[in-house]
């Protein structure tokens, strides 16, 4: 088959993410002609407003701090929250490479990280770095200003409509609909862009596509909130599956329980019940005062007991608990958090019993001093009882979060063909767009590693295909 | 948007610069005052509705909150609501695309990260010294995600609400406008560049002229003067009469020459057979020719031949004469 193209480039790259920019940054050591193509009139998706922080094992800070940790065991802790759904060779990658991934971002990008770990759920050992700033930017930025420094141009408002094919089991280009207005899927000029050595599909996930995630899970209703940005919905998915990509997983979707219902997305709260509320003090049942689960469970675990509750809960921490948090200032600011001198207080401006809560704290509290915990949160050493006032409190809303599934790949980011159950030719994907790297459940901090790591890899091979001969511009 | 739409048609309509200029200069600032009643407006809502706690919004409030908020989004001009923390507490969706930067993440951030450092030093400065309801602007430096540079203009209105300082920004990208100013500049230097190259010509016309006078004289000296010495020595009539008849054809050709018309046939035409077309031209008849040029008649005779086959004239019914009259030789 034959086709006019309006445009041709080495490598063309779908989405301006970690996963998009990594691959561009890396595809442009071995070529000259790469561009980015992005949907939206602001580069960066969900890796732009993310919570920049990044899981790895085996990390300069842990040698500092005298924590052990190995590859291993952070894929063990992976196929665990994964409920072994995980493709162990992809999740193995993930783990084993973590470290290098973010060495790269200091090393290449100058990223900077503040200067203690997170403990985040699910983990069994501190390993989180987080971002100066505390979200994504401060890692999307520096990928931004090096792709100007390579003359990478990343084309905004720009959406992909379709892939082409050369008719020969490959990829050749794709159509984009340039000019385009998020969400009108007409609008546009829709344009041929050919790609002479490969096309990368970095294009996220599906978590603001109220219909698609309905359609995987039903239980996921519209009246959700999302923490994503507008942008995260499925077309592209579709255009990859209608391509012959082999979808995966689809129907496992993450919902995150730290989020606050006195704001709107991930916003602010949801660091602080991340990285204070739930490792350094306790959830309740506003009806009861009662804990109900281990606070460092997998995000899984958290969300389907606090949704089997069928009532609201909340987070307390206490002063020393507070240390932890990365955004209390603004948490105060926005009314997301509230602080209070006693738990009297506490209790009465949240509608929770009295009696009951002092119980819990009590019980919670003997239990660090004895070792145990009935449900099982692990007491270590940097955990205190929760004792020392100023007390604070975040209202928890469930909210839908992170695609696990997506379109299959292998360790080399080839796109797996559905038909052939073999890489469809010159098509990669990087970052949330695939699936199963996760498995039931992904770990906090967990997808920067993965989403940059292919992101690189998707990148590098898609730079080093054989170049396609011909003229096409002129062909007819 | 609204006001791009106005702008455009004032672009169209037929009417001076300078009153379109005005009229959209006029359009721009009724618009600005639009947007900064709109976001008192909106702020003022959204206080409300954040005092109210869990309370229910009534009806009423909630459409007003609705129909402040469209107008926020949609204006052609990017807006950040700055509290007391110098912190962006609200931003629309232009002012999003003029950064780079999602709402996410220009809310909560300081506004003095948007600009450069002097940028940074005179919104400082508009905190500190603008008044309740007063306004400022300033042309500044902005930054966007990546890093890179444009020129900004940063209108600036201090609007408080329950007795907290607030402030209004106004961006407007000035890309295109600096484009423009630079391009005008580009034009104005192309026309300053024409106006030289011009000079230059006019020059170089003079000169030419220069040369040509030269020439002329050169001309007088090496044809005109040994013709008139030719006449002067000659003792034959006939011939004095044929150098006659051929200086007044020169003179001719000096002075008229540049208007015939240059022929192609004539370039293909050897020395002699143009002395002879001269000759001819000044109404020589062969004879009188075989005098002058010393050539037998049988001679002249064929060169006339060849001449007319050079020229295309054979089996035609014009002498050459006629022919040669009006050409340059
Ligand atoms: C609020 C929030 C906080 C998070 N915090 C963390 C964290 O702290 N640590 C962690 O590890 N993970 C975190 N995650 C998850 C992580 O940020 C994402 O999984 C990751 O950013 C995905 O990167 P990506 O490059 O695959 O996709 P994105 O960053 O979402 O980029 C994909 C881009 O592709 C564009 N696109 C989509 N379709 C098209 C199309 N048809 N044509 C053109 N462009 C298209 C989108 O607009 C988007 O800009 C968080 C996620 C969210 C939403």
């Amino acid at each position: 088959m034959r086709t006019m193209w309006d445009e041709e480039f080495e490598v063309v790259i779908i989405g301006s993410g970690f996963a998009g920019l990594a691959a561009a940054i890396e595809a442009r050591k071995y070529c000259d002609k790469v561009v980015v193509f992005e949907k939206m009139p602001v580069p960066g998706g969900n890796s732009s407003i993310c919570g920049g922080i990044f899981s790895a094992a085996g990390t300069p800070l842990q040698a500092e701090n005298g924590i052990e940790d190995s590859p291993a065991l952070m894929l063990a802790d992976m196929l665990a929250s994964g409920q072994r759904f995980n493709y162990p060779e992809l999740a193995r990658m993930v783990a084993e490479r973590s470290t290098e991934t973010l060495l790269w971002t200091i090393e290449e990008l100058d990223v900077k990280y503040q200067p203690s770990l997170s403990w985040v759920g699910g983990h069994s050992v501190p390993r989180s770095y987080n971002t100066w700033n505390a979200s994504g930017s401060g890692i999307v930025k520096p990928m931004l200003a090096k792709c100007r420094e390579l003359n990478i141009p990343v084309r905004l408002k720009s959406c992909l409509a379709n892939f082409v094919d050369d008719g020969n089991n490959a990829i050749e280009g794709v159509e984009i609909r340039e000019e385009y207005i998020f969400p009108k899927s007409e609008s546009g000029t829709p344009k041929r862009i050919r790609a002479t050595r490969a096309v990368v599909l970095a294009s996220g996930g599906f978590s603001q596509d109220k219909e698609f995630r309905a359609i995987q899970n039903p239980r996921l209703t519209e009246d959700i909130e999302s923490t994503n940005h507008q942008g995260a919905t499925a077309e592209s998915l579709i255009s990859a599956i209608r391509a012959g990509a082999t979808p995966v997983q689809l129907s496992n979707i993450q919902l995150g329980p730290w989020a606050s219902r006195d704001e709107e997305g991930f916003g602010v709260g949801s660091l602080f019940s991340m990285l204070a509320g739930f490792p350094y003090g306790i959830i309740i049942d506003v009806s009861t005062g009662n804990r109900f689960v281990n606070e460092q469970s997998d995000r899984k675990l958290l969300v389907d007991s606090m949704l089997n509750l069928g009532t609201e809960s909340i987070a307390i921490v206490d002063q020393k608990g507070v240390a932890y948090a990365t955004t209390l200032d603004q948490c105060l600011k926005r009314g997301v958090v509230r602080k209070f001198d006693s738990i009297e207080e506490l209790a009465a401006s949240n509608h929770v019993p009295l009696m009951p809560l002092v119980n819990t704290i009590k019980s919670y509290n003997s239990s660090i001093e004895k070792g145990e915990d009935r449900f099982g949160k692990w007491i270590h050493k940097g955990l205190e009882p929760i004792q020392y006032p100023p007390y604070y409190s975040i209202r928890l809303l469930p909210k839908i979060h992170h695609c696990m599934g997506g379109i299959r790949i292998n360790t080399l980011a080839q796109v797996i063909g559905i038909d052939t159950r073999r890489p469809i030719g010159r098509f990669y994907a990087a970052g949330e767009i695939t699936g199963g790297i996760h498995g039931a459940s992904r770990l906090g901090g967990n997808a920067v590693p993965e989403c940059i790591l292919f992101g690189r890899i998707a990148g590098a091979n898609a730079a080093r295909e054989p170049l396609r001969s011909g003229h096409p511009l002129s062909q007819e | 948007m609204l006001v791009q739409c106005i702008e455009n048609e004032i672009a169209e309509i037929e009417t001076s610069e300078k009153e379109k200029s005005e009229a959209t200069r006029k359009l721009r600032s009724a618009a600005d005052l639009l947007v900064i009643a709109a976001v008192s407006e909106w702020a003022r809502a959204a206080e409300t509705g954040k005092n109210g706690g869990l309370l229910e919004k009534s009806s009423d409030e909630e459409t007003s909150e609705k129909i402040f908020s469209a107008v926020f989004e949609s204006v052609g001009e990017g807006i950040l609501l700055i509290d007391k923390d110098m912190e962006i507490v609200k931003a629309n969706r232009r002012a999003c695309e003029i950064y780079g930067l999602m709402v996410q993440n220009l809310i909560g951030a300081k506004v003095s990260s948007l600009t450069d450092e002097p940028g940074a030093h005179i919104l400082t400065e508009f905190f500190s010294t603008l008044i309740e309801g007063q306004r400022k602007s300033a042309e500044v430096t902005g930054v966007y995600v990546d890093g890179k540079t444009f020129p900004a203009t940063l209108t600036v209105t201090r609007s408080d609400m329950d007795g907290e300082k607030y402030w209004q920004i106004i961006v407007r990208d000035d890309t295109d406008r600096k484009n423009m100013e630079k391009q005008l500049r580009e034009e104005k230097q192309i026309i300053e560049e024409m106006n030289l190259t011009l000079k230059n010509v006019l020059h170089s016309i003079e000169r030419d002229k220069k040369e040509f006078e030269n020439r002329v004289a050169s001309k007088i000296r090496t044809t005109l003067l040994p013709s008139i010495a030719k006449i002067s020595k000659t003792t034959s009539d006939g011939t004095r009469k044929v150098y006659l008849s051929l200086l007044e054809q020169q003179l001719l050709s000096l002075t008229e020459g540049f208007e015939r018309e240059l022929d192609g046939g004539l370039l293909k035409l050897s020395k002699t057979e143009i002395e002879i077309c001269r000759l001819i031209q000044a109404g020589n008849s062969s004879k009188e020719i075989c005098e002058a040029l010393k050539l037998s008649f049988d001679t002249v005779q064929t060169h006339r031949r060849n001449i007319r086959k050079k020229l295309d004239l054979n089996g035609r019914k014009l002498n050459l004469h006629a022919y040669l009259l009006n050409r340059m030789l």
